[in-house]
């Protein structure tokens, strides 16, 4: 494909621009439209993007799209204020976890409408795991939030939003593309809409081959992948004012990773790594217009999530598998008041999780081979129950107050209180000043309550530790908006965090009992975040369109008197959109990141990528496009520990989008 | 934490190698000093304390507050003290040693005694049996692997004399690779004709495995006769029926605290242990290190000193410079467990005054309680 298959594409385009009457440019509606969407993670109340209480940053699956994503991971690659890093955790190499002011693992909340994605592998939500063909937007609320959403909403949280679709009747969407490394990409929807009730079918398939690690050797930097998806939505009005919706998806990834290795004296031999994953999520929800803007909305739902992943010596039943089962289900419901300027929004959420890690190991003894399975993580079942209430109170035009808070009771660590407040003054109507403090909490997990990786043999155990205690954080956040006119944009905002009883293995601390030193998880931790951001956005009529961005990112680790490591301290990015000659519409984008802690003897270097892509309208409400990815090849090198750079090099890709019916509404 | 203990085994692994003798005053031998007066003042900080070593017997100290202390009734049941000395040995109140929840991790940067937190190390390690063939490998935290160093070892037995080379660790079984099957060759040298070289495949020192109790049977050698048995490590030092055991990444000698029958055993190129770099040695072969144990005869052996096994701790073959005379501490930073298991200390050796072959003398040491 490559090279050769963009020539063709472009061919056809050209073609195709031939044969067609030229098409009226693109509705400015769509452009306004993903300038100001309606969001709704910041405050769970709608409120326009541009003039939200709480800042709120979007990606809508067009721009989405634009960036060259298949998946969420991507779509958030080059989002300014906000780290993506695939493969950052070993042999999980496709994990693509986010940081966002300097919090990751566990530390930003990912929700799918509005419901926590549960399922970690190595400690990080895989946002590489959700695709984007389903999606709506992606909405990204940066600071401590967990006076809405409770657990982990100390970086910030990522809420991926699906919707209904906007036309009656039938309707659909395609997307097929191919890629570099063999990759293939498949995404669909149907769907159908009356005035009483809506239905639609989602399917998402991406494959990809594994990218090796070094030339010449069979080891892979990223395992060959395979990703399923099959989602079914529906929804329906029970009677004048109330509405039922059902969200069934199942989710299937295969990432077959390999690595070899030499044994002194035998030679090398290969180690299959596979890391195979279902997860199945079912979201029933109700909405009920209460009158005069008020409504209530009640969620059920539930998520199974089964994981495997293992390290198998090819040619032999020796190895090691982790097995994995995580289940959650909850409740949740939300009320929210409109009292003229006041808006009230009143929830109580209960959840039920339960989990369960085994470990197999087949030996080759003197025996013969043994197989034997033992938990590694204690089977556990945690409960928590929280209410919150938030008020969000407009005092005049120009100025609102929105304090918050949430108390959240759980079965094994007892409670937790997590206040917020945020206010939005607007001095002039081109200017927005915005201002939260908040605090954060994250609960411990049940892998580091109930873990057990036994390594006696080698002289130590890391254990859990039932006695944990939530992670806490204070967070403050302010930025300063002026818009002088809708084409024009200047933000800059800057953010603190504090965070204490942070969670880590204590290496320092371990306990000898007898030749054996166990290590636990304790609340030792303690570090400091702060930064800055400043943005820029110009529109110029409708063909041009440029952003960049300035994030600065200084983190502190209390403990060991460092920085974090990881966390490179200046980023800039930059995207230039341009509908040209011939309704050809391209896209670049910029992104740079200085050279960053990792330890104290390493740094990773700093790097700069930049991403291409043209589209051109085959048919109304369709685009033909090509694109490259990071096109100076900029990544990792095998073996250098900590490097941050991509894992993945330069990426070509080709293909077609297209929404049915073709008609323009 | 997977990573993380390979980075700490290979960083200690460097410090361990990357030693460097400094100029030696006659008269006190101060610690190694290959940074100048930076290193030197790393020990300024701290509790210093005197403790007399003789020749042999042994002298027990308490950590805090710093002191030479007399346990009551059997030291190896007494909490009461920390950090043992006898000749030139360093011992801790844990494993073999004693009763205690103690151990040591190093050696550290000197530089790394002007802290006051421990740092993180993948373990603290425990006093246990070990002798001649304790540094038959190199570890390399990178891939985890176990990497012969070729030594020629000397095992004696009696009037009997063998030489040893461990060739690999690893063997296949069931298809797959595994680790702790040893191969190796030997030849008795004796007064007149050439050795008989044999060499030996899949000595099982699996034992049960990661997840298998301490008991679980790993197989024993007789040079002599060539036959092997699978003992228990209980079975193993009441029996007579072996000259080497192989338990995992471990090889003990039939002799002292190792077994009955008095075996004793030395390496050869122990001398060379030090500057030996993992990449060097992932460079030998056993055919190209065939040549090196040719060349070894039973003279080669003459003027070593043979030893069963014995305790050894965190501190073994490290704390004293190699090869020198007289003898002077090595210029490093130990983190020492005390016997309760709940506080750490750095430990630097500052100088030893009038040492002898078999004693360091009078050891000058900085004691500093750390957090952590």
């Amino acid at each position: 494909m490559r090279k050769g298959a963009v020539v063709v594409l472009l061919l056809a385009m050209t073609s195709a621009k031939k044969a067609r009457a030229e098409a009226p440019p693109s509705p400015p509606g769509d452009r306004e439209r993903e300038a100001d969407t309606v969001v709704v993670t910041g405050t769970r109340t709608p409120e326009r993007s541009q003039r939200a209480t709480v800042k709120t940053d979007i990606v809508t699956r067009d721009e989405a799209e634009r960036r060259g994503a298949t998946n969420v991971a991507e779509a958030l690659a080059t989002q300014p204020g906000v780290r993506v890093d695939p493969g950052a955790y070993g042999y999980l190499g496709g994990v693509g976890a986010i940081q966002i002011q300097g919090f990751d693992l566990q530390r930003v909340l990912i929700l799918e409408d509005g419901e926590p994605v549960v399922g970690d592998v190595g400690g990080a939500i895989d946002l590489s795991a959700i695709p984007i063909g389903d999606v709506e937007r992606i909405e990204i609320v940066t600071g401590p939030t967990s006076s809405l959403y409770g657990s982990s909403a100390i970086g910030g949280v990522v809420n991926v939003i699906t919707a209904p679709p906007r036309r009656a009747g039938p309707s659909g969407r395609l997307r097929t593309e191919g890629r570099s490394h063999r990759g293939l990409l498949a995404q669909g929807n149907g769907s159908f809409r009356n005035e009483r009730a809506w239905f639609g079918l989602d399917t998402n398939v991406f494959r990809q081959d594994g990218i090796a690690r070094t030339p010449g050797l069979p080891d892979l930097q990223i395992p060959e992948t395979s990703r399923f998806m099959l989602g079914a939505r529906g929804g329906t009005s029970l009677a004048k004012g109330v509405d039922l919706r059902v969200r069934a998806r199942w989710f299937r990834d295969r990432l077959d990773g390999l690595s070899s290795r030499v044994a002194p004296g035998i030679g090398r031999y290969l180690v299959d790594q596979p890391n195979h994953t279902d997860r199945y999520t079912l979201h029933v929800i109700e909405n009920i217009d209460l009158g005069k803007g008020s409504r209530l909305r009640l969620t059920m739902g539930r998520q199974w999530i089964d994981n495997t992943t293992a390290q198998n010596q090819q040619g032999s039943p020796v190895g090691e598998r982790h097995d994995r089962y995580h289940r959650m289900q909850s409740f949740e419901a939300v009320d929210t008041i409109a009292d003229g300027a006041r808006t009230w929004v009143v929830g109580g959420r209960v959840e039920v999780e339960t989990f369960t890690q085994t470990v197999t190991k087949t030996e080759s003894l003197s025996s013969g081979l043994t197989t034997r399975t033992d938990d590694e993580v204690a089977p556990q079942t945690l409960g928590r129950a929280a209410l919150y209430g938030q008020l969000q109170w407009k005092l005049g035009e120009t100025f609102t107050v929105l304090p918050g808070v949430r108390a959240e009771t759980h079965t094994r660590y007892g409670g937790a209180v997590t206040p917020r407040f945020a206010t939005s003054y607007q001095p002039a109507r081109e200017v927005q000043i915005r201002a939260s403090v908040g605090r954060g909490f994250r609960a411990p997990t049940a892998k580091e309550l109930g873990f057990v990786f036994d390594h006696s043999a080698l002289g130590y155990r890391v254990l859990g530790n039932g006695d944990l205690r939530p992670e806490t954080s204070w967070g403050l956040n302010g930025d300063v908006t002026w818009q002088p006119t809708s084409a024009y944009t200047l933000r800059a905002g800057t953010f603190m965090n504090w965070v204490d009883e942070l969670i880590d293995i204590d290496l320092a601390g371990g306990a000898a009992n007898g030749a054996v030193v166990d290590y636990r998880y304790k609340n030792f931790g303690a570090a400091r975040t702060m930064g800055a951001q400043l943005s820029a956005a110009a529109r110029l009529g409708d063909r041009l369109r440029a952003d960049v961005s300035y994030d600065y990112l200084w983190t502190r680790d209390d403990v060991n008197d460092r920085p974090l490591g990881g966390r490179p301290p200046h980023t800039v990015t930059a995207a230039l959109r341009a509908t040209m000659l011939w309704k050809v519409e391209a896209s670049a984008r910029w992104r740079a990141s200085t050279d960053a802690f990792v330890d104290a003897e390493t740094r990773s270097p700093g790097y700069q990528t930049i991403d291409l892509r043209l589209g051109r309208e085959l048919w109304p409400r369709s685009q033909g496009y090509v694109g490259v990815l990071n096109v100076t090849d900029v990544h990792q090198e095998p073996a250098r520990l900590g490097d941050l750079r991509p894992p993945l090099g330069r990426v070509f890709y080709v293909g077609v989008r297209a929404e049915f019916p073709s008609e323009e509404d | 934490m997977r990573a993380l203990v390979p980075v700490a085994l290979a960083t200690s692994l460097l410090f361990a190698c990357s030693d460097e003798a400094g100029s030696k005053p006659t008269g006190d031998a101060p610690a190694a000093d290959a940074d100048g007066g930076a290193e030197a003042a790393a020990f300024d900080t701290g509790t210093e304390l005197r403790i007399d070593v003789p020749e042999s017997g042994r002298v027990y100290v308490k950590l805090a507050p710093p002191a030479v202390v007399t346990p009551e009734g059997d030291p190896k049941t007494s909490t009461n003290w920390d950090v043992a000395f006898e000749g030139v040995d360093v011992f801790t109140n844990s494993g073999v040693s004693g009763a205690g929840k103690g151990g040591g991790f190093g050696p550290l940067d000197a530089i790394t005694f002007i802290g006051d937190t421990a740092p993180s190390v993948p373990f603290i390690t425990q006093d246990k049996a070990g002798g001649a063939f304790l540094d038959w490998y190199a570890y390399e935290g990178a891939s985890h692997a176990l990497w012969s160093r070729y030594h020629v070892h000397g095992v004696r037995d009696g009037s009997r004399l063998w030489k040893v080379q461990v060739l690999t660790y690893y063997g296949q079984r069931d298809g797959a690779t595994v680790p702790a099957l040893y191969k190796l060759r030997y030849a008795e040298l004796t007064a007149g004709g050439d050795p008989s070289t044999r060499e030996l495949s899949d000595l099982d020192g699996t034992a049960g495995g990661l997840g298998a109790s301490a008991s679980a049977p790993s197989e024993c050698l007789d040079l002599g006769s060539g036959a092997r048995t699978m003992l228990t490590p209980d079975a193993a030092r009441a029996s007579s029926e072996w000259h080497l055991c192989f338990r995992r990444d471990s090889i003990s000698v039939n002799g002292e605290i190792g077994g009955p029958r008095g075996v004793t055993a030395t390496d050869l190129d122990a001398d060379k242990t030090a500057s030996e770099a993992i990449d060097a040695v992932k460079t030998k072969t056993a055919d190209g290190e065939k040549a090196t144990f040719d060349a070894a005869t039973a003279a080669s052996f003459d003027g070593k000193t043979f030893r069963g096994d014995r305790v050894v701790s965190a501190f073994s073959d490290k704390w004293i410079e190699p090869a020198k005379a007289p003898l002077a501490p090595v210029n490093v930073t130990w983190l020492v467990q005390d016997a309760a298991g709940t506080q750490k200390f750095f430990l630097g050796f500052t100088s030893f005054q009038s040492p002898t072959s078999k004693s360091p003398g009078t050891v000058v040491v900085r004691i500093k309680p750390v957090k952590g």
